[in-house]
């Protein structure tokens, strides 16, 4: 018997994807739609001796291929032809759902109606005749929760029994059909053909919702009264920057830095001369101590000092997207969006920024317009990803030691504010086009399983991880490599070294922002790689990691002035300038390649890489040279 | 040969072999598109979903 060929569709939250891992358990494969970045999910599975394909298309509120989701969607469904396709519907949200069932429907494609979330609709209050669904709508209708075995098995039978072909759209649907048709035949006026349209299908959803739908009485929820206070047009914005704040303080002063100063200790008090002591009573060769102890180990250790601010900072943002909070930023930060020309959508992916730019970046492909995703993937370098918390962290620990937060807090401000003029600029200039609509579904406040968070937490903060123990511990071995040896073997004066050679051909670049030296420049060549190499590559040429403040102050004072003993080195002012440049300045390696994935092409890479080396450039020096000028 | 001589040796090849593994990673990272993020199934920052909040299904 031939393979029975079963395609997911539905709008996005609705279970689909849950669906359809319940349905083909492991055996998936996840590749692209030929021409675009959007993921292909293909699963198989077997019941009553019949092989079934599960194609999960990707979530869509409608079919007028406005997007390439909503193309891929449709071009799948019309040229492919599946044998069954199932519309996975949110019972309790049916009004905005059915819109693309009616979509469907026009184009006479035979679905099947999944109700999906009964547990929740039926919570809510929701009470839906589903026969009588099935009869106005003329499919058949399947009630599910996502993640049963029960639901599984009622698809499956379904898949297996139904025939689509005996079928057909009913009356009702028919009438719509011809409705449609005449409007088109008779509207010449192509948007107002449109607006008629969807008046009509709008009449037709609120037909079949009032006789077959009977809702809960009409109460204010809480998440409404929440919204009132935290989604309110005076104070959401204020509010934003508060809960923000309060985010950094927690981070860098009440858990993440205590913690940062308990690794610290560690490594410096413990690791290093454990390490140190171990090689040379094993009597491993000078050189090879060298490396480990102040190329691997203060390379290396001073990334892992960073992290607990890492994990806190990621524990505190995957609680607040739990609770449902991250929604209503995207809602809050709609005016200011669209000012920069970009649609509030556009947030959604910046929102990811914070943790890394590899994500962000990818997550513009949900938006509608090639001139927003463009857009997008060019602002996210400007935002403060985890593995820039360390550069921030330690420069302000070691130089505005008693408002550090208050500073880590601003560099996050700047990189908001940078993303969003450098936004306007390319809207006005590299793309113009017209602006895209906005809808986004906000969900109900929850308190947010404590698992949910944890797990979320440490699978944002393993690649912090990860990334030190491979990259940037092959960074260290490089940057000691470099600066212990000359083109004439090695040396002991590093000021001779490779590296000294081309940190100076950079720092020639930064003589009016204080700090133009070797070392820094060498800093600015490694954070191309890795951010979290700006550090470690401080850590190796200038021997610091201690970032503890309050605790010790000698200690951190002392690092200060280790820092600011290298010539040209570094004053508060310069320091600001430094913090202000690598926070903007050429994207991580791995962002540079994802940027290439998802345009195709090297001369957005070249751009990417190029216009935000010569924004942070002017943005620093300006900081550098107005805080000379008021005399700091 | 000495033990000091072999101890070096082992421990410059470890380190060599996890060198390799990060010029790799690098590699990788640039040419196509990988991130550390994106290392697990459940990694849903890294998912090709429409938002942050999409990934929830």
């Amino acid at each position: 018997m031939a393979v029975l060929a079963v395609a997911l569709t539905g709008n996005p939250n609705t279970g689909k994807s849950t669906i359809f891992n319940e349905l083909t358990g492991a055996r998936q494969k996840i590749g692209n739609w030929p021409g675009v970045t959007v993921d292909k999910k293909v699963g198989y599975t077997n019941y009553r001796e019949r092989a079934i394909s599960v194609v999960d298309l990707p979530g869509t509120y409608s079919v007028d291929a406005r997007s390439p989701e909503e193309k891929i969607v449709l071009d799948y469904l019309s040229q492919e032809k599946p044998d069954i396709v199932v519309d996975v519907v949110d019972a309790s949200n049916m009004e905005r759902n059915l819109f693309l069932t009616i979509q469907l429907l026009e184009k006479r494609i035979a679905l099947i109606l999944d109700l999906n979330m009964m547990d929740e609709a039926q919570k809510q209050g929701y009470k839906i005749n589903v026969k009588k669904l099935g009869e106005m709508l003329g499919m058949p209708v399947v009630e599910t929760v996502g993640r049963s075995k029960q639901s599984t098995k009622k698809l499956l039978d379904v898949f297996t029994a139904t025939v689509m072909s005996d079928y057909k759209n009913s009356e009702l649907i028919e009438l719509h059909i011809s409705k449609v048709n005449d409007i088109l035949e008779k509207t010449i006026d192509k948007e107002e053909a449109e607006e008629k349209i969807i008046a009509l299908r709008y009449e037709l959803i609120d037909q079949i919702i009032s006789s077959t739908v009977v809702r809960p009485t009409a109460t204010t929820s809480v998440s409404e009264k929440i919204d009132r206070v935290l989604a309110n047009s005076f104070i959401a914005l204020p509010l934003l920057l508060v809960l923000v704040y309060a985010v950094f303080q927690i981070t860098f002063t009440w858990i993440g830095q205590p913690l940062a100063d308990g690794i610290d200790d560690f490594i410096g008090d413990v690791l290093t001369p454990w390490a140190s002591d171990g090689l040379a009573a094993l009597g491993v060769a000078d050189w090879l101590q060298s490396l480990v102890v102040d190329g691997i180990i203060a390379g290396v250790g001073s990334v892992l000092t960073f992290v607990p601010l890492i994990f806190t900072l990621f524990f505190c943002l995957s609680f607040l997207d739990g609770t449902g909070y991250m929604a209503r930023v995207a809602f809050i930060m709609d005016p200011i969006m669209r000012r920069a020309g970009l649609s509030g959508k556009g947030v959604m992916p910046l929102i990811m920024g914070f943790g890394c730019g590899v994500p962000a970046i990818m997550g513009a492909k949900a938006l509608d317009s090639e001139k927003d995703r463009m857009i997008s993937i060019l602002v996210t370098p400007f935002l403060t990803c985890g593995a820039k918390l360390p550069i921030m962290a330690l420069f302000a620990a070691l130089f505005f030691p008693d408002n550090a937060a208050d500073v880590v807090f601003c560099m996050y401000i700047v990189g908001v504010v940078m993303a969003i003029c450098m936004a306007k600029l390319l809207n006005v200039t590299t793309f113009k086009d017209e602006k895209a609509t906005f809808l986004l579904e906000l969900p109900p406040y929850r308190l947010p399983a404590m698992k949910n968070v944890l797990l979320e937490t440490w699978d944002k903060g393993k690649g912090y991880l990860i990334k030190a123990g491979t990259i940037i511990f092959a960074m260290s071995v490089l940057i000691w490599v470099l600066s212990n040896y000359n083109f004439a073997g090695p040396t002991d004066d590093m000021g001779e070294s490779i590296l000294a050679s081309l940190g100076s051909a950079v720092s020639v670049l930064f003589t009016f922002h204080g700090f133009a030296n070797w070392e820094n420049g060498a800093a600015i060549i490694t954070g191309i790689l890795a951010k979290e190499s700006v550090v470690s590559t401080i850590g190796v040429l200038y021997g610091v990691t201690d970032i503890s403040t309050a605790k010790d102050a000698e200690a951190a004072t002392e690092n200060a002035v280790k820092l600011a003993g290298s010539m040209g080195g570094f004053t508060a002012l310069s320091a600001l300038s430094f913090m202000v440049f690598s926070q903007l300045y050429t994207p991580c390696i791995t962002a540079l390649g994802t940027i290439k994935k998802e345009t195709g092409k090297w001369k957005w890479v070249a751009f990417a890489a190029i216009y935000t080396f010569v924004a942070a450039w002017i943005v620093s020096l300006l900081v550098y040279q107005i805080g000379s000028l008021l005399g700091y | 040969m000495t033990s000091g001589d072999v101890a070096t040796y082992v421990i410059a090849a470890v380190i060599l072999v996890v060198f390799g593994i990060g010029a790799r990673k690098i590699y990788r990272n640039f040419f196509r598109g990988e991130s550390e993020c994106c290392g697990s199934d459940n990694c849903s920052s890294c998912s090709s979903c429409s938002s942050g909040h999409t990934k929830k299904s």
